[in-house]
């Protein structure tokens, strides 16, 4: 079981080396396409000549760009991924320092989608066509349609500015510094919002599809059997239909969360949230090349990783998968 | 405001705490918790919280015209001299200066005495640095400011001594934080300046020191404790990052920002900040800022002048004004600001008259085909800009109306740049044009065609127009020394772009800038309020 498992998570390492290069391809030539200078947009209303040419001397953008792609996927061989156009630091570290930032926004919006989404679906599925199950699917339709943007900003309206009970955006009060125990309140404060926003879509995700798995794995044979033998109705539900029902939310929960990790692009600009997500907003418009690759790297490499995650997981639950 | 809140509920927790209402009181709690736990914080200071689009490309007003540049950059850097919004000029850097009768020789003092950031003595040395490396060779507006200047010399540490090809009269206005930011030569010498790790650690002699930044969340600041002039009364500055407009303007209403400078706050939301108590919206002119239409005239039937004064008749450009931004919204006539001393305040403006913008269509060759359109028209414009898009939506009815398609091209910043300035595909671009401070470097950028660039560069002359003869005016009015003079030979040009309209001015207007005034004073007192540099900001007391 283990050996083959560990195999099977080699096989999925080493598959990933050309699909990483693809993406370096892909979106560095896709980037390229789109129309903008990083040069000009850094150097801001009528730049002079000397000071593009530093700017584009300093990146190789004054190079084809086949040439620069080459000198790319050298440098990235040996893990070097280049400096940030804009922010003028390696590529690495300015997306390590976001990082924690995205982590705990998203880690505790998929932690709070997760439970919930699968308690609530597991639970109106054994109510199916109750009025229940009417009210936890209407909402989840609703949830899953709302627009993240308008919602946050809702959310901010409502409850930082009517009744100012929390602030509007940002990670910390950045007028009084906090240390110790009172600064880990100060974020708590801070990711609540946020933290709400981003749950609600994944939520109403989770929610609907693990309500889905559960009717259909209600409604096998096995769970008629179980049934036939005289097991009583929480055992047959909880022990026999829902494993089999949660390894699709599972399943789900792993993919939206690498989206996740790649970025709450919406819900971070919405807060100003200094994470991932905003970072690659702002690089797609200041068409910050290096940045844009290197977080597009990232992404894969966190998808790939939570995916690979989520496989052994639903292959512990369910040997089935690996063979 | 919710101070009482907070104590009420704090109360509550800190005396009411059961099992059963624990996990009730742990999340109101978190959510309640600023006014109960701040016992546990140092005692933090006075501080000022202001807000940024977005992180600064670079914190060096001596290279860039960027706002969040200026925003960024000001509080840590001073310059030569300090222009208030009536045109008077005050000592910064330099203590007084005398120009020569020939207005070929400028002398600056300097103050002495004057300390950088880390300590080291500024002096001349530093001046002439940066006016040669940086303010009059990289800088959009510094490049037309300090165009005369032959050489730099620095007999001694605290003077300064600029020679002139040519008088130049608008180069004092190149002086002051607009354009002339003083950086220190010990640091940037061995720097590439546009690329330095330094634009983002700034060391100034300004009144406020850089402390520290935090990538997406906030600049701090702090008081320069061996300032040169009266020292400024908060110890902290703090400029936090938030680039959704929304955002900023919510958390400037719930307090946790104190204060927004003009851009910053979308004009349509400031005449409702302006209505809340303890808050002032206070406008500033900016030495003029406009929306401008930059018409192509290389291509297309944008080509002919006619064309463009009917396009100018059938643009109701009274009722943009009105519609778009009513609260700020000035009337501009001709190609300066009504805010330049200069302007020729006897100019015409086009009527409103679609019927005789038709007649001159008809004329000019452009009569109305079977589909009653005459020709389509390119117009771009920035996404972001809300005021562009209301505006751009009354340009397409107003041209519909004289059979001129319209093709709405909103674009985000980097595709405008490329398609339209670099690529040439527009017949129009709507943005906002900074016109200040003298024309000669706000203005003449438009219309000398000698700043049509090859390869083509945004901001410079982006209409392609060329005339001889105002081009000659303009190299005859810089060297003017009189006043009078100048005035008269810019009247001359005025007439003449005026008739040309290679640029139409869509509209003028006041920047609004707002800030608690029950918290702070003695902000945007000055022509640009992100150029503000905090020294006379005073808290109001209790």
């Amino acid at each position: 079981m283990l050996g083959s498992l560990l195999k099977f998570s080699l096989g999925r390492i080493v598959l990933s080396i050309p699909l990483l290069l693809s993406v370096i391809v892909i979106t560095f030539l896709l980037i390229h396409a789109a129309p903008g200078d990083p040069a000009v947009l850094l150097a801001g209303d009528a730049p002079a000549p000397e000071f593009l040419a530093q700017i584009r001397y300093a990146y190789n953008l004054d190079k084809p760009v086949w040439q620069q792609l080459l000198i790319y996927i050298i440098k990235a061989a040996q893990l070097d991924f280049g400096s940030s156009i804009y922010f003028k630091r390696p590529v690495i570290d300015v997306i390590v320092e976001r990082l924690p930032a995205t982590l705990l926004l998203s880690g505790t919006a998929m932690v709070l989608a997760s439970v919930l989404g699968v308690a609530l679906g597991a639970w109106a599925a054994q109510r199916k066509g109750s009025g229940t199950d009417s009210i936890v699917s209407g909402a989840s339709l609703l949830g899953y349609s709302i627009p993240t943007f308008w919602l946050g900003q809702l959310l901010v309206l409502l409850f930082a500015v009517y009744l100012p009970l929390l602030p509007a955006s940002g990670m910390t009060e950045v007028r009084l510094r906090y240390t110790g125990f009172a600064h880990f309140v100060d974020v708590a404060r801070h990711l609540i919002l946020p933290a709400c926003t981003l749950a609600v879509f994944e939520l109403a995700l989770i929610a609907r599809f693990t309500r889905t798995a559960m009717i259909d794995a209600l409604g096998r044979d096995y769970i008629v059997v179980a049934f036939a033998k005289g097991g009583r109705k929480r055992h047959v539900v909880w022990r026999h239909a829902f494993p089999n029902a949660v390894i699709v939310s599972i399943t789900i929960i792993g993919l939206e969360f690498g989206a996740l990790l790649a970025g709450a692009v919406v819900t971070e600009t919405v807060f100003s949230w200094p994470g991932i997500g905003r970072l690659f907003y702002d690089a797609v418009f200041r068409r910050d090349f290096t940045l844009l690759s290197g977080l597009f790297i990232f992404a894969s490499l966190a998808v790939i990783l939570v995916n690979l995650v989520t496989d052994i997981l639903c292959s512990l639950l369910d040997p089935r998968i690996v063979r | 405001m919710n101070r009482s809140l907070e104590t009420a509920v704090g109360h509550r927790i800190k005396t009411g705490l059961n099992r059963r209402s624990f996990l009730g009181a742990g999340f109101a709690g978190i959510a309640f918790s600023g006014g109960w736990i701040s016992f546990a914080r140092a005692e933090p200071g006075t501080t000022l919280v202001g807000v940024l689009e977005e992180d600064p490309p670079v914190m060096n007003p001596a290279i860039t015209a960027v706002v969040s540049s200026y925003a960024s950059g000001s509080p840590v850097y001073d310059a030569l001299t300090e222009i208030h919004p009536d045109g008077s000029i005050h000592p910064e850097l330099a203590e007084k200066w005398e120009i020569s009768p020939d207005g070929l020789t400028y002398v600056f003092h300097l103050r002495r005495g004057v300390l950088w950031h880390d300590g080291a003595p500024f002096s001349s040395a530093d001046v002439k640095f940066s006016i040669e490396n940086a303010n009059g060779k990289l800088h959009p507006w510094g490049r037309g400011a300090f165009k005369s200047v032959s050489s730099v010399e620095a007999p001694d540490a605290a003077t300064v001594v600029l020679k002139l090809k040519q008088p130049q009269a608008s180069l004092i206005s190149g002086t002051d934080s607009a354009c002339g930011a003083i950086l220190p030569k010990h640091i940037w010498e061995k720097e590439t300046i546009a690329t330095s790790p330094f634009n983002h650690k700034p060391i100034g002699t300004g009144p406020y020191k850089f402390k520290e930044y935090v990538r997406g969340e906030a600049i701090r600041y702090v008081r320069n404790e061996q300032y040169y002039g009266e020292k400024p009364e908060i110890d902290e500055v703090i400029l936090r990052i938030i680039p959704d407009p929304a955002a900023r303007v919510s958390a400037f209403e719930n307090g946790d920002v104190d204060m927004v400078y003009h851009g910053a706050i979308p004009f349509s939301e400031a005449p409702r900040l302006a209505k809340m108590s303890g808050v002032t919206v206070k406008t500033t002119d900016m030495r003029g800022a406009a929306y401008l239409g930059i018409i192509n005239v290389e291509k297309g039937p944008c080509m002919k002048a006619e064309v463009r004064q009917a396009l100018a008749m059938a643009i109701d450009r009274a009722f943009i004004r009105d519609n778009v931004a009513p609260e700020y919204a000035l009337k501009m006539v001709g190609p300066l600001p009504p805010a330049s001393p200069l302007v020729d305040k006897t100019i015409e403006d086009y009527p409103f008259d679609p019927k005789k913008a038709e007649g001159m269509l008809d004329a000019a060759g452009y009569p109305k085909g079977a589909n009653g359109i005459r020709f389509e028209f390119n117009l771009l414009w920035p996404n972001y800009d809300q005021v562009m898009t209301k505006a751009a939506d009354i340009i397409f009815r107003n041209l519909a109306d004289i059979g001129v398609k319209v093709n709405l091209t909103p674009l985000e910043r980097a595709a405008l740049n490329q398609k339209g300035y670099i690529g040439r595909e527009f017949d129009m671009i709507m943005e906002t044009y900074g016109l200040g401070p003298d024309p000669d470097i706000g203005v003449e950028r438009l219309y000398n065609s000698n700043n049509i660039l090859t390869p083509p560069v945004p901001f410079t002359n982006g209409s392609g127009y060329r005339n001889p003869e105002v081009d000659r005016l303009f190299d005859e009015q810089r060297v003017q020394l009189s006043p009078e003079k100048r005035r008269e030979i810019y009247n001359k040009i005025q007439r003449l772009i005026w008739k040309d309209i290679p640029v139409l001015p869509v509209l003028c207007y006041n920047a609004p800038n707002a800030f608690r005034s029950s918290y702070v004073t003695g902000i945007f007192n000055g022509s640009y309020g992100n150029q503000e540099d905090y020294k006379s900001a005073k808290l109001v007391k209790k």
